[in-house]
């Protein structure tokens, strides 16, 4: 076991799979308390599982993001039991591919009220756990290369991870106007393989180098939900104490050219 | 847990103090084995002794980055003695505030020759050397806040340093060409506060406060900061980072 977050004690949304359960696995392998949430709680409940079994320190509990009772209910339960917040990892998401003609004004509020109010409200009710936990702690933001540049067929997930985006760059100065110590970052992964990108492109087109899906990257091929968690694990971790309002991008050269 | 740069073979430019020295060391920390370079003899072999007192080896190099010469006896000596070069850190810089009004055709030089002409000097003979390592390469060039916003007074920095910006990303193309590939990415320090801004400015308190009370992290970044964003982009856990811009700014440049 590694020791980069120590002790600290951390919340991830989205935990239950992809992206969230390797943050997750991460952050406990460096010795975190690792709270996992996602509304699929047997996955969820099996992800905290693996880890304790593999000797980290980790616990499920179940919530919507998009719930604001769901949020105060968590966030006082996670103080209740740990006494503190130090990490929060906003990186439950949904996507959605479909041209502007298809898609439904009820489709476009659903992926943004997942992927960008539910960061609103994760980062509403996280920044005042931190602020009773001494006014530090670390909050990064799950944005995606489509918060930073356009894709085709992508208006409401592009709208969404740009909210999120943007939205951490106004916390991270409102918190420092306040003279505090919580930072707020973003991550920007490219085409990484989850269960979400598998659900979007199937799972054949993983091992086929040169598939056109590769087209915008320069590394030839799809990170991994691992390659996520590092970048994660770095944002939250002491290391990066004088980061905030920063981007850090994961994506194998998506967005150099 | 093993170390996270566990041998790699490592160079850092303009590792006499500052930056480049606090990164050698953090690099060593983390079991690379450095190859501190710059001009200034005394202080590089302090670096060196502060290397094997973070448990690592290395040793010092004099180095001119501007100089292709200096660079090819650099990355040789490098390979003679340790077999190959992972990683390479273009920290080497130099900093000038002056209106454009008083900006001269060799300031202009100095801010050029350095900051760009080393970086790519140094960006193409590692990547060379790279190629002929199965595990590809880290290359990590230091630009500046001030090459992704304009400053005041600083129109030679700054466009340096954005030079330095663009340079890494075109680079990061090259360098994903390359078989194996060498990820090539730049971190953007804000106000730290080394002897090159000393030198700039002087220990002047009121510089010192504004420059606090402008950071939302109302402090100014210290040398190790940067060093472990250098760690991170360096090491393994970045394998599917490239071409990417690491900001270290206590969120100066988040506005």
């Amino acid at each position: 076991m590694g020791d980069r977050v120590k002790g600290k004690i951390a919340i991830v949304t989205g935990a239950a799979k992809g992206l969230g359960r390797a943050i997750s696995e991460c952050l406990a392998r460096e010795g975190a308390v690792v709270v996992l949430t996602d509304i699929d709680r047997k996955e969820g409940e099996a992800a905290a599982a693996a880890i304790r079994e593999r000797g980290g320190q980790a616990e499920f509990r179940e919530l919507d993001v998009t719930r604001e009772n769901a949020w105060r209910t968590l966030v006082d339960d996670v103080m209740a039991s740990h006494g503190r917040l130090d990490i929060l990892v906003n990186n439950a998401g949904i996507a959605l591919l479909k041209s502007i003609n298809d898609l439904s004004l009820e489709e476009f509020q659903h992926i943004n009220r997942v992927n960008a109010w539910g960061t609103f409200l994760g980062c509403k009710y996280g920044v005042a756990a931190m602020r009773k936990s001494g006014g530090t702690g670390s909050i990064i933001n799950m944005s995606s290369v489509l918060g930073q540049v356009g894709g085709a067929d992508a208006t409401a997930y592009s709208a969404s991870k740009g909210a999120v985006r943007l939205m951490s760059k106004a916390l991270a100065l409102e918190i420092g106007i306040a003279r505090e110590f919580i930072r707020v970052n973003t991550v920007h992964p490219g085409l990484i393989r989850t269960p979400m990108t598998e659900g979007m492109f199937g799972t054949e087109v993983w091992d086929h180098e040169g598939d056109p899906l590769y087209a915008p990257i320069l590394l030839g091929r799809a990170g991994s939900p691992e390659d996520v968690a590092e970048a994660v694990l770095h944002l939250a971790s002491d290391e990066a104490e004088f980061m905030t309002g920063a981007e850090l991008n994961v994506d194998g050269g998506w967005t150099a050219i | 847990m093993s170390k996270r740069l566990a041998n790699k073979v490592t160079i850092v430019t303009g590792a006499t103090s500052g930056i480049g020295r606090a990164t050698a060391v953090r690099c060593a920390e983390e079991g690379a084995i450095v190859i501190a370079t710059g001009r200034n003899e005394e202080q590089g072999r302090k670096t060196e002794s502060l290397i094997t007192e973070a448990g690592s080896k290395g040793l010092f190099l004099r180095h001119d980055v501007t100089s292709e010469e200096s660079w090819n006896a650099v990355i040789s000596e490098t390979i003679d003695r340790f077999g190959r070069l992972d990683v390479l850190v273009n920290n080497a810089g130099t900093f000038m505030v002056k209106p454009i009004g008083e900006t001269t055709e060799s300031d202009w030089d100095f801010m050029w020759k350095t900051n760009v002409d080393g970086t790519f000097l140094g960006t193409k003979l590692a990547m060379q050397a790279m190629r002929r390592n199965p595990e590809g390469g880290s290359i990590v060039n230091m630009s500046s806040l001030m090459g992704l916003v304009g400053f005041e007074n600083a129109t030679a920095y700054c466009a340096a340093k954005g030079a330095v910006t663009h340079f890494t990303r075109a680079a990061a193309a090259d360098g994903a060409a390359s078989r194996p590939h060498v990820r090539v990415n730049v971190i953007h320090p804000g106000v730290i506060w080394t002897e090159m801004l000393v030198h700039e400015f002087g220990e002047v308190e009121d510089i010192k406060n504004y420059m606090i009370e402008d950071t939302p992290l109302k402090r100014l970044g210290t040398p190790v900061d940067i060093a472990n964003g250098v760690v991170y982009l360096a090491s393994d856990a970045a394998r599917y980072v490239t071409g990417a811009s690491l900001v270290i700014d206590g969120g100066r440049g988040a506005d």
